[in-house]
């Protein structure tokens, strides 16, 4: 049994009905290593994992075949729900408009119901029916081999990781933060000082005052604030080297980023899509890109588990100019080479 | 010689019953004085700090010894009782023994334990500021009862002891 995988559950076991811990913790689950921890009303309990997916039976088996699964109750539901927002919904409203509660340890709870809208705005969620938890995985050293390709002078450059959800941009994120902050001699790293933002406390795992990950000795956490503000906040009042921020998007997000970059601070930022193409289809990020805000962008996928390096852009040029692709030849997996040139974005 | 004395120990006694009792009826307004402060400071924390539930109802049990009997006990509860409805129902219950609160006194808690923390904001501090305007009325009528009864205790006991030690003397 994965001794990782045990110590997550752990970490999440006090936010799970009392009468589902052991099934989830079962021995099988457990080696599928799980991502995902799904609930539905009147549906069997579902658990997705980096090998596949499956339902977990009333005696701790993984099946194929849903009607075997366990069937969860609206009780259930009501019960995961109280333990999540510690029977203090209205202190997660904020986090509920999003969708989402975040646990300590940076575990992501995601929430489904009746949504409650007034004057066009979603308000909050009621009759909750279904959660996902989604468990967050510290992966010292996943960042390593990535990290020859991001220096200059010692320092990490402004870099963009791309990808699709699930593909492990905020693991990779976290320990590019971790390394920075750490320094890493061996790979001709400098210590730097780093400020995180750390809008859903999913870098940092954070809730009240310190994160529960590792981001090490030099970083700062902007816990719960929102990118943008963060962002001016932090570069303003904490002298960062590096700012770190996960999910940009936003018009907001991309101004924030350029006024860091012109302030001397290097960002590292994800941000959901599949490639470059993906992401300069939003107006924000072709901002970005186009004032060559970033100098490398890395795309991550699952080829080869969650936070594997696909392809690495070298954006030194300016964007659209150039776009070229490196050769990665120490990452894990193969890492496609040419990428085309001047596109219009 | 030990007649008087066994007269006057009835006669005292009886007199403190009376003083028992009006003492009560005295308490049992301040009492639901005490808990709508304490609700009063819970919405305060809910509405403006999104407290979460146990610190929140820690800090509303500042608002006297009766909201310390019942808010200070549900926040204890919290972390051991299967949902905050029934950490709720068990201080509600710890509180009808340690005060001078009758059973309906704390309906408007009970009320309440099924909703506490289950809603946003908005909805919570309705949820209290009806709670309050109930203990509002309930404590109206404790002022009613003890301007009315509290010198009739007091006289019935001491007549009462009175009486006793006449017919025993």
């Amino acid at each position: 049994m994965p001794e990782t995988a045990v110590r997550e559950l752990a970490g999440l076991a006090p936010f799970l009905p009392p009468a589902l811990r052991g099934l989830c913790s079962a021995p099988q689950v457990l080696a599928g290593r799980p991502e995902e921890i799904r609930m539905r009303a009147g549906q069997p309990l579902h658990v997705v994992g980096s090998q596949g997916d499956g339902f977990v039976t009333a005696d701790g088996q993984l099946t194929l075949r849903p009607e075997q699964g366990l069937s969860i109750t609206a009780e259930d539901i009501q019960t995961a729900f109280q333990l999540v927002t510690r029977g203090s919904v209205y202190a997660w409203e904020e986090e509920l408009r999003n969708g989402f509660v975040t646990l300590p340890g940076g575990h992501r709870v995601g929430v489904c119901g009746r949504a409650v809208v007034e004057a066009g705005r979603l308000t909050t969620l009621r009759a909750i029916c279904g959660l996902n938890y989604r468990i967050a995985r510290e992966v010292p050293g996943v960042a390593r081999p990535l990290v020859p390709h991001l220096l200059l002078n010692g320092d990490l450059v402004s870099t963009l990781l791309v990808s699709p959800p699930q593909a492990g941009k905020t693991t990779m994120l976290r320990d590019l933060v971790r390394l920075a902050s750490y320094g890493a001699p061996e790979l001709g790293l400098r210590p730097s000082k780093v400020a995180v933002v750390d809008e859903r406390s999913e870098l940092s795992g954070g809730v009240g005052c310190g994160s529960s990950c590792d981001l090490g000795p030099r970083t700062d956490v902007l816990d719960g604030c929102p990118k943008s503000t963060g962002m001016v906040l932090v570069v303003r009042a904490l002298s960062p080297q590096l700012l770190a921020v996960d999910e940009i998007g936003g018009e907001e997000d991309a101004r924030a980023v350029l006024a860091a970059l012109q302030a001397g601070v290097n960002v590292l930022a994800t941000v959901h899509g599949h490639d470059l193409d993906d992401v300069s289809r939003r107006p924000g990020l072709r901002r970005l890109l186009g004032a060559g805000a970033f100098r490398r962008g890395v795309r991550l996928g699952r080829s080869g588990g969650p936070a594997t390096v696909e392809q690495i852009w070298d954006l030194t040029g300016g964007w659209p100019s150039s776009v070229r692709s490196l050769l990665v030849a120490a990452l894990p997996t193969d890492v496609s080479l040419a990428v085309s040139t001047r596109r219009r974005w | 010689m030990l007649k008087m004395l066994g007269a006057a120990l009835v006669l005292a006694a009886g007199a403190g019953v009376g003083w028992q009792l009006a003492a009560a009826l005295a308490r049992r307004p301040q009492e639901l004085r005490e808990l709508q402060g304490g609700l009063a400071l819970l919405g305060t924390e809910i509405r403006y700090a999104a407290t979460p539930l146990a610190l929140a109802l820690k800090r509303a049990s500042a608002a006297g010894p009766a909201a310390e009997q019942v808010f200070g006990a549900a926040a204890r509860h919290l972390p051991l009782a299967d949902g905050t409805a029934a950490a709720l129902e068990a201080a509600v219950r710890e509180l009808l023994v340690g005060s001078s609160l009758r059973p309906g006194d704390v309906d408007p808690l009970l009320a309440l334990a099924p909703v506490l923390g289950a809603s946003d904001r908005v909805d919570q501090c309705r949820h209290l500021a009806l709670a309050a305007e109930r203990l509002s009325v309930l404590e109206a009528e404790a002022q009613e009862a003890r301007r009315r009864y509290t010198g009739m205790y007091r006289y019935l006991g001491l007549l009462g002891g009175a009486a006793v030690a006449l017919l025993l003397s």
